[in-house]
Order: C-alpha cells, then structure tokens, then sequence
C-alpha cells in the first residue's frame, strides 16, 4: 500500500534510534519534517492491551537552571514546582516536572508545529535567566507502552510500583527500568493507561528489545503513532 | 534488596544509587598544601560508628546527604543538600562560632525537604 506521503528514514537527516527495529516489524514511514516516523503499526485495540510504540522522531525539550519553574511559566508553560509530576499543556502536549529545577516538553501527539523549536530559538543567554535548553531529542529516545497490562509488564523490569492505584496518571518516576536509567511518565490517553518512557537514545535498541521481550508473554504489539493518535481521538 | 530512600525520588533500590564518600570541609585549593589536598581527595577517615555521606540517585543526577552507620550499615536519614545546609547554619547560629560543629557533622535529626536545585 502506498501513500502519497510515504517516505524512507535514510531519506531524511535524522532518524529514529529504533530504525532498525521497526524496518524489522514492517513499519511503513511518513515524514515528520526532517525525520521520518513509523506507521502502519498495530491496532488501537492492541494498544488498549498492550503496545510498545517509538515517539523518538517528535519533538522534545528540556530545561534546566534554578529560575527554570518561573521561566517556563513566563513562556506560557502549564506546570508547578511539584517535582516528579506531570502537566498537560493546552495543546496536547506534557511538561514534566523533574526538579524544582528541570523539565522536559513533549510534543502533542499530533506535533507541535515547532513550538519547542522555537523556545529553543529564540532563548538568549544574554537574558541572563538562569535556565537553560538541553537538546532532549538527541539524548533520549521515546516510548509509549499503553494497555492496561502495562504495570504487570513494567513489574518484571522496574523496581518501582507502577500499578495504576499506586502511580496516579501524570505521576512520574526517574528510575532504573531494564537496568538502564529512564524517566516514566504515566499520562493516559483517554482512558487506556499510557506510560511515556524517556531513556538513553544511544542504548535505545538494547532498551527496546527488552521491552519487547518483557511484553510478549502478555500478547503485546508494537504500535505506532497514528494508533495513538486515534486512541486519543477515541 | 536494601532500600535507600532519595529526598527527591522516595525510596529506590540500592542498585540506582552511587556512595560519593564522606562529607567533609573543602580546603582552599589556592593555599592548600599537596598534602592537605591528597587528604581531600583520597583520605577517607573511616569512621565505625555514624557519618556523613554524599550518595548520588544515578538515574536523577541528584546529589544528596545521608548519614550512615558503618557499624551496622544502617542509613539513618536522607536529606537534600539544602536542607544539610539549613541544618548546620541553625546548629552555628545556636552554638557560639568557635564551639560550632564541624560542616560534615549535623547535630540533630530531621525530615526530607523537597528537591532542591542542581
């Protein structure tokens, strides 16, 4: 099946540290801007199950430095300085509140029309603000494991409690999942539990595999961002 | 699995945390002597009893202070590094400057802050 909008990852100037991994699975790939993102993946029943999908190609950005709550807040950001909790933005998209010091943006499902792009942009370090952007996009890759079997996965290889009583949505948790460091997010879409996972972009094809592996006693997929998207649509 | 409880992430696995030695005052690296600064960098004092200890939440990057008993490996408390120094600007202003307590000795117990900035 074609689409007028289908494309291949090597045809763009970045790539998702999971190409490999999806071109496996039968992705098909549409461009995102300079990057290509995986389609044609799963079903938005496997997702309410359970489903591994790669966010990796959409945007994200961090900030960091002491005044970066009041910063953020002046840019038209939704948070508090409530550490290791989640906010939802107008748009769609989550700011994560890791410090009292430090967040993470993440895009609307749907992209975000180089908004983060543009906070990047157009911050000056001759404003003399004490935050400042780190380029989340190349240090950390990004997954979603949604589903309701999804802490009965995450109990295999996270040491933290994410049953859904235990870890409200937009809880978050920065901890060891797969022996590899990783911010978890839990920030359900409609009502089908969703753990947004941040981790090593480097490691991410090591850290996926054991996702995958973890996940397939349960009957898990991997998904793609068009399933997501229409879970959200419901 | 032992429990070590971060100030800024709760309680963790032992596994996620990294000991960053005993917490100890700084000299001045201007005036210092090579001696003096060998003893910073590689002397531990290896005390059996109550210490005080820098560990780092490796997932987090986050530096805290917790006091340990070395005898009994039994971590006493956790706390941020501003809530360290809240606690020993309190014990100096209480005590007389000359009779003040050491920087890597806090004198009573307390509660977890929140997170502090990095």
């Amino acid at each position: 099946m074609t689409t007028p909008n289908m494309t291949a990852p090597d045809q763009h100037l970045r790539r998702t540290p999971l190409r490999l991994a999806l071109e496996k699975a039968d992705a098909r790939w549409t461009a995102l801007e300079d990057i290509a993102i995986a389609d044609g993946l799963g079903t938005v029943e496997g997702a309410r199950h359970l489903a591994i999908t790669d966010l990796s190609p959409l945007p994200r950005l961090g900030f960091k430095g002491r005044e970066t709550i009041s910063a953020m807040q002046k840019r038209g950001i939704v948070l508090e300085a409530i550490p290791n909790r989640a906010y939802r933005q107008p748009d769609g998209g989550l700011c994560l509140v890791l410090a009292a010091s430090e967040v993470i943006l993440l895009s609307p499902l749907a992209g975000d029309n180089g908004r983060l792009q543009g906070l990047h942009d157009t911050w000056r370090l001759d404003d003399g603000e004490r935050t400042y952007p780190l380029l989340r996009s190349d240090s950390h890759a990004w997954f979603v494991v949604s589903g309701a079997k999804a802490p009965e996965m995450f109990a295999k290889i996270c040491g933290v409690d994410l049953r859904l009583a235990k870890f409200p949505d937009l809880s978050i948790a920065q901890t060891s999942v797969a022996k590899l460091s990783a911010i978890v997010t839990r920030a359900d879409i409609r009502d089908t539990p969703a753990f947004h996972i941040l981790a090593d972009s480097a490691s991410a094809l090591y850290f996926f595999d054991c996702l995958t592996d973890a996940a397939q006693e349960f009957g898990s997929t991997i998904a793609c961002r068009t399933v997501l998207r229409n879970l959200e649509s419901g | 699995m032992k429990i070590l409880k971060c100030p800024l992430n709760g309680p963790r696995n032992i596994t996620e945390f990294v000991w960053g030695g005993e917490m100890k005052p700084m000299p001045d690296p201007a005036t210092a002597t090579d001696a003096e600064w060998t003893e910073y960098l590689f002397l531990e004092e290896n005390l059996a009893g109550e210490i005080t200890e820098w560990w780092l939440h490796a997932p987090t990057n986050f530096w805290f202070v917790a006091r340990r008993n070395t005898i009994t490996d039994e971590i006493i408390e956790t706390m941020t590094y501003d809530a360290f120094l809240a606690r020993q600007q309190a014990a100096s202003t209480a005590t007389a400057p000359d009779e003040a307590e050491p920087a890597a000795r806090p004198v009573t117990g307390g509660a977890d802050t929140g997170a502090t900035s990095t």
